[in-house]
């Protein structure tokens, strides 16, 4: 107990030195106010969100301060060219944050059955469908839809509703091929399938499920052949001239970020901390799997499944678009985002982790509690 | 706000280029080491609570060659029983199918089973299909299932709340009116008083003839009565209360050769080696 103490406590300290030297460097070369009350606000939620709202809400302690460091990140890349855009995307980022109480609360609150799982189900549908009925809308919020479509689908699996779970994945691919979103079409459909495998394991379900999806996606090529996009050169000649720590010398004017947030990261502080970032978010990874793997309720064990394989396909397919080896376009890593829809989507997945965490924990006090009455 | 020459900050700046990945590395570590540590002190405060996570256990009454007598499976809340590995309670005997049927836990009721599409089991012999109501045919502690060629009796961890005998009947067994009247099964008095003698536990090697719904209950595991709930005696309760032991009568365990619901387990049963030890774990634990 002292150990894992210790451990949280050395993290939290390091991740405050390292925010608050960050973000002071920039400012006492500029001498700029907006600078000097980032560092501050940056290292106040910090260290003052996971014990306020984490600790009433009971939101899980290492993937809550995991996805504030991501956070921190995004917002340190735009502190020393644009303070304004930092200021920003810091509040996207608190707006972000408080989307995971809701999933957190979503998730305790809901008892699955079919009926309580067709509300959230048409729910994430009409998201889904939203940029289809207004083509005006300048953003989607396809990362909150994918997060009630998955809802749904665990709720309706874990009361061995198959059929509608099938039903309601297929809708959600046909609307994501008729959106023209392929990488969330297909982070979807192998999502789905994988759970689908995990909870049935039926071999028959599954092969239907498996060739009706694919069946799918083989019309929709058929009728709309897939063009294939060759961006990633730039990105690994971006890749091969970063430094392994950055630039030696201050550059002449601040750097300003471009829309990936994670390569214009590399440009400024070198390739280590790229890796460093990709391991945190594999840190969250595995949190978000051991949870799955503890969860005694085939609805929580489910959800965790399908949040780890979310956004574990997300990271996937952006580092297989930057290397070349898909010809994607890459777009940016879960919650290293200037997208707020993507943000909030990514955080509620995280609010349903922190759900089936505090489940978790339940479910151990209530073996002690069956302990005690055994002695 | 201060603000710094520029040698200075050229100083600043190279010194924090080594710095931040040094920094970022601790993260790195520090949330690693983390997550590791938090693993073990999961790992071992289910070490420490015997049974965590499962309800109880199903043990083999008989198996044919495939499955040894006595052999038992941990049994979780929810999941899925069939021959494959991949299924959360793994009976590799024939006639079991790949995925034969779904399990959950029910709180006050007991294991609901819901067979698969074509699959059949025997609860207690009562065969159970997937068109059956799984309310129905709960297994409770010492239900006897049926499944393929193998056939398991459920051993219930202590203290989960299911009453397995009582089977409220309210017109028969509540008056309208006048005193409740004192339950047909033994009643153990809340709290013990000092010196009585303690009703020992039935040893596993015993229980082979109970049948699944003949264990006595305890008053604080019977389910609320529907109903209305009787008034209370007009007259004063008398003075001297009555010797609450004196209604206790010792658990009396049927003949398994009477027994017409579970099938009576082999010689080799009782001449069985010890059981593996987490039960036995267990079964200290409810001992004292």
């Amino acid at each position: 107990m002292r150990k894992h103490a210790s451990f949280h406590g050395r993290l939290l300290i390091t991740v405050l030195l390292l925010f608050a030297l960050a973000f002071l460097l920039p400012a006492v070369s500029a001498g700029d106010t907006r600078l000097y009350v980032l560092a501050a606000a940056v290292c106040g939620v910090l260290l003052l969100f996971p014990m306020i709202p984490g600790r009433m809400f009971s939101l899980d302690s290492p993937s809550l301060l995991l996805a504030l460091i991501l956070c921190a990140f995004s917002v340190l890349v735009y502190a020393p060219g644009d303070p304004d855009a930092a200021a920003a995307q810091g509040l996207r980022c608190l707006m972000g944050l408080l989307m995971m109480l809701p999933g957190a609360v979503l998730l305790r609150v809901f008892r699955p059955s079919p009926v309580s799982a067709l509300p959230v189900a048409a729910g994430g549908l009409a998201l889904l469908a939203l940029p289809l009925v207004l083509p005006s809308l300048g953003f989607s919020l396809t990362e909150a839809a994918l997060a009630l479509l998955l809802f749904s689908v665990s709720a309706f699996l874990s009361v061995r509703s198959r059929l509608p779970a099938l039903v309601l994945s297929l809708a959600g691919l046909a609307i994501l091929l008729l959106r023209q979103d392929l990488p969330s079409a297909a982070i979807w459909g192998i999502t789905f399938l994988l759970v689908f495998w995990a909870v049935d394991r039926s071999v028959l379900w599954s092969s239907l499920a498996l060739i009706a999806h694919a069946g799918l996606l083989a019309a929709f090529l058929v009728f709309s052949p897939f063009s294939p996009e060759s961006p990633a050169d730039s990105s690994l000649s971006r890749l091969a001239a970063m430094g392994f720590i950055g630039s030696q010398t201050p550059p002449e004017k601040p750097p300003v970020p471009d829309r990936s947030l994670f390569l214009s990261l590399g440009d400024q502080y070198g390739l280590v901390l790229l890796l460093c970032l990709f391991l945190l978010l594999l840190a969250l990874l595995l949190r978000s799997s051991s949870l799955a793997q503890s969860a005694r309720k085939t609805f929580h064990a489910a959800l965790a499944l399908g949040v780890f394989l979310l956004l574990g396909l997300r990271t996937a397919l952006y580092f297989l678009s930057l290397s070349g080896l898909l010809p994607l376009a890459p777009g940016n890593l879960p919650f290293l985002t200037d997208s707020l829809p993507d943000l909030a989507g990514q955080m509620f997945l995280l609010g349903f982790l922190s759900g089936v965490s505090a489940r978790n924990q339940a479910d151990l006090g209530e073996d002690s509690h069956l302990a005690m009455l055994a002695r | 706000m201060p603000v710094v020459s520029t040698d200075v900050y050229k100083i600043l700046f190279t010194v924090s280029r080594w710095l931040f990945p040094f920094l970022a590395i601790l993260i790195v570590l520090f949330t690693f080491l983390w997550l590791f540590s938090e693993s073990l002190r999961r790992r071992e405060r289910i070490r420490n609570l015997p049974g965590s996570g499962p309800v109880g256990e199903l043990v083999v009454l008989s198996g044919g060659r495939d499955l040894a007598v006595n052999t038992w499976f941990p049994v979780p809340r929810e999941g899925v029983l069939g021959s494959v590995r991949s299924c959360d309670l793994v009976i590799p005997c024939p006639g079991v199918r790949a995925a034969h049927l779904d399990f959950s836990w029910q709180d006050g009721l007991g294991l609901l089973l819901y067979p698969r599409s074509g699959c059949e089991v025997l609860v207690n012999g009562v065969p159970v299909t997937c068109r059956s109501d799984p309310r129905e045919f709960p297994l409770t502690h010492g239900s006897v299932l049926q499944i393929g060629s193998a056939v398991l009796r459920l051993h219930l961890f202590a203290a989960l709340d299911t009453s397995p005998v009582f089977q409220p009947d309210p017109a028969a067994d509540l008056p309208a009116s006048g005193p409740i009247p004192a339950p047909a099964a033994p009643v153990v008095p809340d709290p013990m008083p000092m010196g009585t003698e303690i009703i020992p536990p039935i040893p596993p090697d015993q229980m082979s003839g109970v049948p699944g719904n003949t264990f006595p209950s305890v008053p604080d595991q019977m389910p609320p009565v529907p109903g209305e709930v009787p008034p209370f005696p007009a007259e004063p309760f008398p003075a001297e209360t009555p010797d609450p032991m004196a209604s206790v009568s010792p658990v009396t365990v049927p003949d398994p050769a009477q027994s017409p619901q579970s099938p009576a387990p082999s010689p080799a049963d009782s001449a069985s080696p010890r059981r593996p030890r987490r039960s036995d774990r267990w079964k200290e634990d409810w001992g004292e």
